[in-house]
């Protein structure tokens, strides 16, 4: 019976991966059956077999034969590379990540493989994948270029891309999802700096180095992203005294959470403080609410408001 | 399916089944999404790896099916092929995400799960990946996810935006999704008597009726775009400090610096036209603007030319009464 793609594809790997050298190409045609007699045959099969090797992750090396001379490049899968460590999920760990795969997606991502090595679909929790009616279904969205930047902060590769017309090369220290965009924060080696990178920005490819482990991330951790517009700035801090009306009270509760309210008036309206150190972030914010919401201090900030107002009602 | 993620699956499969001293068929089936019939033939196959070969006098993979139940020995594969970054970039940031939503417990079992596989992947869990979803807070969003997913009916007060003005109405919630860091309900408004979809954080009050509904069968459509309405456009000469409109609106670049005739506009600013939705939309977008922003061209629609200066005395009134 002829040997299938898939108990072929399974010899290899089991051949490459139990081999205590590397073998050559001629060596794992004599040990894996199922290749074609014709020996340029058998090379393109060969070719087509490491590149869906290569597509399910498997960490296939190249390495010079110990004792050719010339040396010839044989072919072998280490198993520290190869195996995961088994992260040793409880049961209830496995279903709440069954879970989150199920209800959010990251487009154009992988299937089920990674669920299946952490043991499988737990029962009850995807039978919903894939059904639109499901109420909570979010999808992220994605491309090479994420997976590039993950793999690089996830194995330490420093990364190769251009951002705003300039080169870079970056050791990725974290990705955060904010108001529906990516951005990576990391160590900008020609310029020195730390800083976040928009990924939609990002001028051509990412790029992740060949070397992993290739630099120690920061000791502190990077905090995440921060996007409030009044506080893009440096320096100390104003504090701003905001109110909003009973109207947009609810939404403001809504968003900044109930925590930042500083006081709550008999008519519905409340007043929320504020840490401003962009001031054309705080004005750009507080103008968003129209006359639902008036700067009440300091007065800094509030004559700010007031002039730029002044500027246009002359107009 | 293709060969790659085949064997994928199968060898995901067997150092499970070795792991577990015997299964059911049944429960590997269901575990691995598998038909009992495909699960013998890839399990055969397995068996067949190293029979040809005289480098081996042990088999890789051995297997006994009998009585419903299956054991694997392995003496090569025993653990599964390591996550791809792209499995963990997709697992992780899905856990994160559902993490973010309001009334998640980071010290539950997803979270306890986040952390063993951030120590799997070399990472650091809630260090190195966050996903935020958009900000609501928890009540609003927790009735509304209770009652799609037991198809009640809701009253909400929802506020439009676009016409400064708040609405009550009684809707069947289809679903609850996130879309460019928002969350929105998407569902049939009995009020409006259409499909329409409501940014939750504009949701103040969400109240559940007795009344149950049936949801509608299949995928959802793209429902964020308002294609065909008639929407009224304005033409908006924007400076470079405003650029980040180009980025965050819906918005046709008419002209810029490259294709403008010889200077007449400074390197970097761009003429554009845009669908406005109400005017106290475009009220708040040029009073943000100010100097940056200059209205060229206006729907007679939407009102007054001088909208601006009305827009911003009607502000200043309100300093006036404040302070």
């Amino acid at each position: 019976m002829a040997v299938s793609k898939v108990e072929r594809l399974l010899t290899l790997m089991a051949v490459l991966l139990e081999a205590p050298r590397p073998l050559t190409a001629s060596e794992v045609r004599g040990r894996v059956p199922g290749y074609p007699d014709v020996l340029s045959s058998f090379h393109r099969a060969f070719e087509r077999d490491k590149d869906d090797l290569r597509d399910m992750g498997v960490p296939l090396r190249m390495e010079p034969v110990p004792q050719t001379d010339p040396p010839i490049e044989g072919y072998r899968i280490r198993k520290q590379d190869y195996y995961l460590r088994d992260p040793g999920l409880e049961p209830a760990e496995l279903e709440a990540l069954n879970l989150a795969a199920s209800t959010v997606h990251l487009e154009g991502g992988p299937g089920m493989e990674a669920l299946w090595k952490l043991g499988g679909a737990v029962e009850g929790s995807v039978s919903g994948v894939g059904n639109g009616a499901q109420p909570g279904v979010s999808s992220l969205p994605a491309d090479a270029d994420l997976v590039a930047a993950f793999s690089g902060v996830m194995e330490r590769r420093v990364l190769h891309f251009t951002y705003r017309e300039v080169k870079r090369q970056v050791n990725p220290y974290r990705l955060d999802f904010v108001r529906g965009r990516w951005y990576l924060n990391g160590f900008d080696q020609v310029r020195g700096e730390e800083r976040w990178y928009r990924l939609s920005r990002v001028d051509g490819p990412i790029v992740a180095g060949g070397r992993s482990n290739a630099f120690v991330r920061p000791e502190e951790a990077v905090a995440g992203l921060q996007l409030d517009p009044w506080l893009l700035g440096e320096g100390q801090p104003l504090r701003a005294r905001v109110l909003f009306d009973a109207e947009q009270a609810p939404l403001v509760r809504h968003s900044i959470g109930p925590d930042r309210i500083d006081e709550e008036r008999s008519d519905g309206s409340i007043v929320v403080g504020f840490d401003v150190t962009n001031r054309d972030g705080f004005r750009s914010f507080v103008l968003s609410y129209l006359e639902h919401a008036v700067v009440l201090e300091p007065p800094e900030l509030r004559e700010d408001i007031v002039s730029w107002l002044e500027a246009l009602a002359d107009q | 399916m293709t060969s790659g993620v085949r064997v994928q699956r199968l060898l995901a499969l067997v150092s499970w089944v070795a792991a577990n001293n015997g299964p059911t068929v049944a429960e590997v089936c269901r575990r691995f999404q598998i038909a009992e019939e495909q699960l013998v033939e890839d399990l055969s196959t397995a068996m067949m790896v190293g029979a040809d070969s005289a480098e081996y006098t042990d088999m890789p993979i051995e297997v006994v099916l009998e009585d419903s139940r299956v054991w694997v020995h392995l003496l090569s594969f025993r653990r599964p092929l390591r996550l791809t970054p792209a499995e963990g970039l997709a697992l992780t940031s899905a856990g994160a995400a559902l993490l973010d939503v309001p009334g998640a417990d980071p010290s539950g079992p997803l979270g306890r799960a986040l952390a063993k596989l951030a120590g799997v992947l070399g990472i650091e869990p809630g260090r190195t990946l966050d996903v935020d979803l958009g900000a609501v807070t928890g009540d609003v969003f927790g009735v509304l996810r209770r009652a799609a997913t037991e198809h009640h009916q809701v009253e909400i007060q929802s506020y439009t935006e676009a016409r400064d003005t708040w609405t009550t109405r009684t809707i069947d919630p289809w679903r609850i999704f996130t879309e460019l860091g928002r969350w929105y309900v998407h569902g049939y408004c009995h009020t409006a008597d259409g499909e329409r979809v409501f940014r939750i954080d504009r949701v103040r009050s969400a109240t559940v009726s007795s009344s149950t509904f049936d949801p509608p069968r299949g995928e959802p459509g793209n429902v964020l775009t308002f294609e065909g309405e008639d929407l009224p456009r304005v033409t908006l000469r924007l400076s470079p400090a405003a650029r980040w409109v180009l980025e965050t609106y819906p918005a046709e670049v008419l002209e810029d610096a490259e294709n403008a005739e010889a200077n007449t506009m400074p390197e970097g600013s761009v003429t554009v036209s845009m669908e406005i939705t109400g005017t106290p939309w475009l009220e708040r977008l040029l009073l943000r603007l100010g100097p940056d922003g200059e209205l060229t061209d206006m729907d007679e629609r939407l009102g007054d030319r001088n909208i601006v200066a009305v827009a911003a005395r009607r502000v200043l009134a309100k300093y006036r009464d404040e302070g």
